[in-house]
């Protein structure tokens, strides 16, 4: 069995949303685009207050390579451009807009019925001027990932169909529902970057997306793999190994070992984009839970807000007590319902009273169970040691920017440590200071 | 859903694993369990006695200093009894009784309280 050293075994609790075929959800009245929605520099907006907008009309240009647009999702007015409530927890600037139901379309891309005959140029344009950007919950910009440095040959592409974070089956749906898409643009990429090898890669609790995606490729030069249930499966440095046995080296990227990882949603964004002209305005969210009445895997235009899907799902059994967007291993917890979905939003996860604990950490019993789970073979409570007592030295000599922040250590940590978010700060700490040397010189 | 509902925010992840001080410290104390049956059956019913004063000790030393420090109470999450257990484990069967009384404390109170 292809694997990578660590990882844990959450409860799968995918069976609240699995079957439930991927349905519409309306779009609302009022809609939210924050101007960032990616890794990046934020696109600067080039509509103004009182702007009629159509669907699918570009809000924002971008700011630099690394950065990427933003659309309309509907038609109707810009309300007007403010901070507001971001799934990364805080108020970021933000287009609003209203919804005038007409839903007239225009944009600035044309259906290309046979991609083939477009330059890999042609297509990393698309992607850009279509706003994509890694849905898989990095919001990577693709653009760029599609353009590796001069020197770096890209010979595998593996298609990232692990979804392995508990609860969310968004991806899972798409494979079902959209595997012509998926696969095409699949193939764009591997057109792109003029890549060989292929593999699409799915967690083993996914039997019809493997069975349904190895029919569509049988006699194809791309091979299906069904990976081990394990979380982290989906993230990217450990598919890569699990898949090709190749390592990232530390401090590296996928690039630098010929490799490419691309989340399924984004391989239908990119034949969208290229085959259809549609930008990327809207994507599948799981609305989940064990309260929530009607879980469902909805299609929901991008800025639409938490509590405009919680009501599509007829609300919840009893007041919900924390709010994710993502999943339960990486997904960050809200403080409101307002706070609008994103590219990379592909799960909103509510938790009643009894399920959403409040860990309260205790001294650490130095039974290394966080440094079996590892998957990158680091010490986290070491690092976390360090964060804690501000050792950045330590830290850094430790290699805490290896740390891809999945959790697995703070999952299993029989004293409730904060491991994960220590880490996290220390990484925040020490990235500063290698900035500030870089700078000095 | 109510008009102003607030929410719990904690860093992720929001799923915890089956592990828990206790679960492991308990699975420890069940593994030595045959050495004290079998220490008792090779000893006689005085190393039961000794090991039994050795963790009442080691417990209630830990207990008296949490209730002095005012942290939480941890004396029954099974460490303390492991170290009763290890303790009384080390001694010969003919000690006095007092002798494992003083080595809980000494273990406890400087070696585990003070020092962590």
């Amino acid at each position: 069995m292809r694997r990578f050293k660590g990882g844990v075994h959450p409860p799968e609790c995918k069976q609240l949303t699995e079957e439930k075929p991927i349905r519409k959800a309306d779009p609302p009245k009022i809609l939210y685009i924050p101007v960032s929605q990616h890794i990046g520099a934020p696109g600067k907006p080039i509509v103004a207050k009182g702007d009629k907008v159509d669907r699918g009309q570009r809000l924002t240009e971008p700011a630099g390579f690394v950065s990427v647009p933003v659309h309309s999702p509907v038609s109707g007015v810009v309300k007007s451009i403010e901070p507001f409530h971001h799934p990364l927890g805080k108020k970021l600037d933000t287009i609003i807009i209203e919804n005038d139901g007409e839903e007239r379309f225009s944009s600035e891309l044309t259906a290309v019925e046979n991609w083939q005959s477009l330059s890999p140029k042609d297509i990393i344009d698309i992607a850009k001027s279509a706003g994509l950007a890694g849905m898989g919950g990095a919001t990577f910009p693709t653009h760029v990932k599609l353009s590796p440095p001069e020197g770096k040959k890209i010979d595998t592409v593996i298609l990232n169909g692990a979804e392995c974070e508990p609860y969310l089956t968004a991806d899972y749906r798409l494979m079902l529902e959209f595997p012509d898409e998926i696969i095409e643009g699949m193939k764009m990429i591997m057109y792109t970057l003029g890549a060989e090898n292929g593999f699409v890669a799915i967690e083993d609790n996914k039997p019809e997306a493997v069975k349904i995606l190895s029919q569509k490729l049988s006699g194809s030069d791309i091979t299906v793999v069904s990976l081990r249930t394990k979380y982290p499966q989906g993230a990217e440095k450990q598919l890569i190994k699990a898949l090709t046995g190749r390592e990232v080296p530390s401090g590296g990227l996928p690039f630098d070992i010929g490799a490419y990882v691309q989340n399924v949603g984004t391989a239908k964004a990119l034949f969208d984009a290229v085959a259809l002209g549609i930008p990327l305005i809207e994507r599948v969210v799981t609305v989940t839970g064990s309260i929530v009445n009607t879980p469902a895997n909805l299609l929901v235009r991008l800025g639409t807000q938490a509590k405009e899907l919680i009501s599509v799902c007829d609300g919840t059994s009893e007041p919900p007590a924390k709010l994710i967007a993502g999943g339960p291993m990486m997904g960050i917890a809200q403080y409101t319902d307002e706070f609008p979905i994103i590219k990379g939003t592909s799960g909103i996860l509510i938790l009643g009273q009894k399920e959403a604990t409040v860990n309260e950490p205790k001294p650490c019993i130095r039974c290394a169970k966080c440094v079996d789970v590892c998957p990158m073979n680091l010490v986290p409570t070491e690092l976390a040691n360090f964060a804690e007592n501000s050792d950045w030295e330590k830290a850094e000599d430790n290699h805490i920017l290896d740390c891809i922040e999945c959790g697995s250590c703070s999952f299993v940590c029989p004293s409730e440590r904060n491991l994960v978010q220590l880490i996290k700060y220390g990484k925040s700490e020490v990235t500063n200071i290698i900035r500030s040397r870089k700078q000095n010189g | 859903m109510a008009d102003n509902p607030k929410f719990i925010v904690t860093p992720a992840p929001h799923l915890k694993g089956r592990y828990s001080i206790p679960k492991i410290m308990y699975a420890v104390v069940l593994a030595l369990i045959p050495e004290l049956v079998f220490a008792t059956y090779l000893f006689g019913p005085r190393a039961l006695i000794l090991t039994l004063i050795a963790v009442a000790s080691a417990a209630a030393t830990e207990a008296a200093i949490q209730a002095i420090r005012k942290t939480p109470i941890t004396a029954l999450d099974g460490s303390a009894i492991i170290t009763g257990m290890l303790l009384a484990f080390n001694l010969p069967p003919g000690v006095p009784y007092w002798m494992p009384v003083v080595g809980a404390f000494v273990g406890i109170a400087i070696g585990k309280q003070a020092f962590g």
